[in-house]
């Protein structure tokens, strides 16, 4: 399998792509109903996770992404206990992402025109804003008490309690491919090689004369849909919501995942995600006072020895082809952390 | 009147508290361009350690009885915050962030970050998850009558400890030679190299430095509180807050910053008790809008 | 294709198809249907870690100590208990997700527990839709019935009202001519609705109380110099608080450090734990309640069971038990009195878990507390309170109560169906 270099972003052969989908849709109701909770939320966080990776890809790491997961999930929330006549997880979804991508499309003018840790510290700014007001606005927001989000249909369907879960799984699956497929056209679009240009050397690209700022701010504004759609479909499916959403705690884990899955792909976030959700539930488990440290030696690995993520590492063992002559180093296809 | 002066004392007192956690974590970017996420983590060392050995050695809790004179407690504090920032300040810096100090500035974020969570968990296993209260070096203060209220004394001490490490961070930058290699690494580190400075050692040195204010901050500041495993993860955001409000790499700048938000703060308790918190990431957001490196920082030097 | 590229392929399928394996490895059968089960798994919740820790400890220890006895007699209907305990600390989603992995993943029959009130708010919709017993143990919130009616929940402690109510109560009678109040109480549900329902209540009693202050600190943050200010800088005649647990210990050391006690007079709903964890340090003339009658209030030797429970406890954890591990022992003996009756009425067939629930519809048994009457999910107990004295007794360990008042159940509670708030607004009175 060739890497694909001229077409954007590497996606493994379209059968296995295809069969992987056809599991995932098949399994679902034999599966323990844990499983599929598991999944679920792994995806939903999956979508915020691919949001801070399409801004990794312009070397800008958003650190208040939990500014956007929040917006998403109180949108939904706020709007059902002012008292949103339908229960529907379509409507509450849409809610989340308009929200957050208006919030996007306001927070990105002051932060398409900052870099580096200053990019960092006032994204994170703003999610703490976000996180002070939730938090302390308890006639609003109910305070640390969080709310209570319950849906009892989806695009108008009601699956009725029992396949509820099940339901909500199709329909954050469903999100996701799409969601998936959108930020794979944005990275093989002129705006995504764009980016992978900004990475390396924005000044040339203004030299170019390419907008450097429109370009970020464009991404921006996907990111922050994705971090709110992210947000709406995880209301749904844990069905309750809390200020903590917005803490930096928080959106320091989705930066975590976004560099344990690697950035070498649009689906690398999602299998980053899928690998933390499980990891982190099983080592809970094991023993709730050390999986902090567990996954904290997993980020340490990854950084001093594998900066390209899993998905490197897949990659690295799909690209090893008899008689390749190229350096180790070439291959070694995510992005590399030095200017 | 008296309303002011409350919010006034109030305020100092969180600014000695934000100053000590902030004026390390603000020094060590300025020497070694890294923002420390594990700062909170030798914080939350600092208090634990100093927690622990005041209950060991005066089990008597508020009553002082124990093989020592209570007196001496404070003076455990200050060995308890010199050995973990002497301690486990260089082992965190020579085996892990030393690895990745030339990578930028995010990587080395990040990989504080994992440092972090690893030490995190690390607290929890050697303390357990119960609270420590070792109030007995703040109850021994009592308190005292100001503006028409009882404060308590030992906040104040807290002030003194705060000023004592701020000042005496200002004389080794400014009044050793140990200090004026400091600030050769931090205006070039490449030349200072060439004129045969030894950089690493430097950087292991002023990381050391800034973790012992990190592991004063903790010690001194746990006889108020409950030390509990979440106290280091509330603490490095308002660090961050702080030193960018007031400037990264600038000490004064931390110094002032801290009294701008702890007045803030006090304020907004007294008068509009819902935004306490809103407030100071509302200032550290303006001031990144209006002057990105802070009050006290410098200006940027674009490179091409 | 290279084969060396099938490699990951046929790696990621096999660990994919490893993780869907172990996860669907079956559990232990949970006693849904008639067959009698191998064993009964029951969760008990509570705080594990964090400033709560003594608290929700306490609790989970008398948990223990009990199934351990309930399983040395036989178990429950002949079947052997397995209890685990689950560490309640963590944010409300965070509480959520392991319940659901609780009933999901462990598949427990029943769930013990949940002290603070904002995860039961939160929990109980989600047991609802997931049909799994959950029983309440200590949350207080008087929202839990109110705003929703769930089949699958119970709540064997009584409710808030019952504790704020006979605050207001106790002040009106102890400081007749009292003109100011203050309120300093954790920003949650608890903290909210204990103030709300001891506001209106005094109200009531003292139609012209003034309210000097009312301070919001965040839930369980445990330093409080700032708001100690405001209340000394305001001077109230009475200060009330539902600060519980180790942050209540924090402010209590804090405030008696500026000398708040002898300045107004503090009522502290939830104060009896700190008897016990400050013992000879707890302040004079601070007003307290252990959220209903436990221990030594009053006469607790009259009690056989109490006797016994006080006395396994102590010489199992070597300290007296608190009102946790009180509350803990009223859940546990009520489930087994449920599934005790709802076996009686199946002739000694097992029960399905709505046939326990119906048991549970109208229940009385005994505790070490006496008896407990729990009638459609909710129960109702007297309000006992107290001030702190001076007098150290050694054989409790910790200093007497002075001035105790007892509060009959149906002068503090609303009659069944009545919403709270209205109930004390219209009728509540102290005749």
């Amino acid at each position: 399998m060739k890497l694909l270099y001229g077409r954007g972003w590497l996606l493994p052969g379209r059968g296995w792509l295809l069969v992987g989908l056809f599991l995932l849709i098949a399994v679902a109701p034999f599966i323990p109903g844990w499983l599929v909770f598991l999944l679920t939320i792994a995806f939903a966080k999956g979508l915020v996770v691919l949001g801070v990776v399409l801004l990794l890809r312009g070397d800008l790491v958003s650190f208040g992404h939990g500014l956007y997961y929040a917006a998403g999930a109180y949108a939904a929330g706020l709007a059902l206990r002012a008292g949103l006549p339908v229960r529907d997880a379509a409507v509450l979804v849409l809610l989340g992402v308009v929200v957050s991508t208006a919030l996007a499309a306001i927070v990105g003018l002051f932060l398409a025109r900052y870099r580096g840790i200053f990019f960092g510290m006032l994204s994170v700014a703003f999610s703490m804003i976000l996180y002070s007001l939730l938090l302390k606005l308890y006639w609003l927001t109910g305070g640390t008490d969080g709310l209570s989000v319950r849906v009892s249909s989806i695009f108008g369907l009601q699956p009725g309690a029992e396949y509820l879960r099940l339901a909500q799984y199709y329909f954050v699956l469903a999100l996701t491919v799409g969601a998936v497929y959108v930020a794979y056209r944005l990275t093989a679009s002129p705006l995504g090689y764009l980016m992978r240009a900004i990475y390396d050397n924005e000044i040339r690209v203004e030299y170019m004369g390419a907008s450097v700022r429109r370009a970020i701010y464009r991404t921006y504004l996907l990111s922050g849909a994705l971090g709110g759609l992210g947000g709406a479909l995880t209301a749904i499916t844990v069905g309750h919501i809390a200020p903590d959403l917005a803490y930096w705690t928080v959106s320091g884990e989705f930066v975590f995942v976004a560099l344990l899955g690697g950035t070498g792909s649009v689906l690398a976030p999602l299998l980053g995600s899928v690998v933390f959700e499980f990891v982190r539930n099983y080592a809970f488990k094991l023993s709730p006072y050390t999986w902090q440290l567990l996954l904290g030696s997993v980020l340490l690995v990854v950084i001093l020895f594998a900066p390209g993520g899993l998905w490197s590492i897949f990659e690295r063992l799909a690209r090893r082809e008899p008689g390749e002559t190229a350096p180790r180093k070439e291959r070694r296809w995510a992005l590399s952390w030095r200017r | 009147m008296e309303q002011l002066a409350i919010v006034g004392l109030d305020g100092l007192v969180f600014a000695s508290y934000l100053f000590l956690v902030s004026a390390g974590l603000t020094f060590i970017y300025g020497v070694m361009r890294i923002l420390n996420v594990a700062h909170g983590s030798l914080y939350g060392l600092g208090a634990y350690l100093g927690a622990w050995l005041v209950l060991r050695l005066w089990p008597g809790g508020t009553s002082g009885q124990g093989p020592l004179n209570p007196a001496l407690s404070y003076v455990v504090l200050l060995l308890a915050a010199l050995l973990v920032g002497l301690t486990v300040g260089p082992f965190l810096e020579r085996v892990f962030i030393r690895r990745v100090a030339d990578r930028g500035e995010v990587i080395p974020l990040i990989l504080t970050f994992a440092l972090f969570l690893i030490l995190d968990d690390v607290m929890k296993l050697i303390w357990g998850v119960n609270p420590l209260l070792a109030d007995l070096p703040y109850s021994m203060l009592g308190s005292v009558s100001l503006a028409g209220v009882n404060y308590p004394r030992y906040p104040f001490l807290l002030t003194g400890v705060a000023a004592l490490a701020g000042g005496l961070l200002w004389l080794i930058v400014n009044r050793t030679r140990f200090g004026k290699l400091v600030i050769s690494v931090i205006a070039d580190r490449e030349v200072s190299s060439a004129l045969g400075i030894n950089v690493p050692r430097i950087y292991t040195f002023a990381f050391a430095l800034g973790a012992v204010m990190a592991a004063l901050g903790g010690a001194f500041i746990a006889p108020m509180i409950s030390v509990v495993p979440g106290i280091s993860i509330e603490v490095i955001i308002l660090a961050f807050a702080v030193t960018t409000i007031g400037g990264l790499g600038s000490v004064g700048g931390a110094a002032i910053g801290a009294l701008l938000v702890g007045v803030l703060r006090a304020a907004a308790v007294h008068y509009a008790p819902e935004f306490d918190l809103f407030v100071i990431y509302a200032l550290m957001t303006l001031i990144l809008l209006v002057k990105p490196r802070g009050l006290f920082g410098g200006v940027e030097v674009r490179r091409i | 294709m290279q084969r060396a590229a099938q490699l990951p392929r046929v790696l990621s399928l096999v660990v994919g198809l490893a993780l869907v394996w172990t996860a669907c490895a079956p559990g232990a059968p949970s006693s849904g249907g008639a067959q009698k089960p191998a064993e009964i798994k029951i969760a008990m919740v509570d705080f594990m870690s964090g400033g709560a820790a003594k608290f929700g400890t306490g609790a989970l220890n008398a948990g223990k100590m009990l199934f351990d006895q309930i399983n040395e007699q036989g178990g429950i209907g002949g079947v052997k208990v397995s209890y685990q305990m689950v560490d309640e600390n963590g944010t409300v989603d965070q509480v959520v997700t392991n319940f659901r992995r609780l009933v999901l993943d462990e598949k427990v029959d029943a769930v013990i527990g949940y002290t603070s009130s904002a995860n039961c708010l939160a929990v109980a919709p989600v047991a609802e839709e997931l049909k799994k017993l959950t029983v309440i143990h200590i949350c207080g919130t008087y929202r839990l019935f109110e705003e929703g009616s769930y089949k699958y929940v119970i709540r064997t402690s009584s409710q808030g009202v019952t504790d704020s109510v006979g605050a207001a109560a106790y002040v009106a009678r102890m400081k007749p001519d009292l003109k100011t109040v203050a309120g300093i109480n954790d920003d949650y549900a608890w903290g909210r609705d204990s103030w709300d329902m001891f506001i209106h209540a005094l109200r009531r009693l003292k139609p012209d109380v003034q309210v000097r202050e009312e301070l919001w600190p965040k839930a369980f943050v445990g330093e409080y110099s700032a708001e100690i200010s405001k209340l000394q800088a305001a001077r109230p005649d009475v200060i009330h608080t539902s600060l519980w647990g180790g942050h209540m210990d924090s402010f209590i050391k804090q405030a008696q450090a500026r000398g708040l006690f002898g300045e107004s007079l503090v009522i502290m709903t939830t104060g009896e734990t700190a008897l016990l964890t400050l013992s000879r340090d707890v302040p004079q003339g601070v007003a307290m309640s252990g959220r209903g009658q436990y221990l030594y209030i009053p006469e607790p030797e009259k009690n056989e069971m109490n006797r016994r429970f006080i006395a396994d406890y102590s010489s199992q954890f070597n300290e007296i038990p608190v009102y946790p591990a009180y509350r803990m022992a009223q859940s546990i003996l009520g489930l087994k009195a449920a599934y005790e009756k709802a076996i009686q009425a199946k002739n000694g067939g097992w029960p399905t878990q709505e046939e326990v629930i119906a048991a549970w519809d109208d229940l009385t048994y005994e505790t070490p507390t006496g008896t407990i009457r729990t009638r459609s999910h909710d129960s109702q107990q007297q309000a006992v309170y107290g001030i702190t004295s001076g007098n150290y007794d050694p054989k409790w360990g910790f200093p007497l109560l002075d001035r105790i008042q007892v509060f009959p159940a149906d002068k503090v509670n609303p009659p069944l169906g009545t919403k709270t708030i209205q109930w004390i607004d219209s009728s509540f009175t102290l005749q």
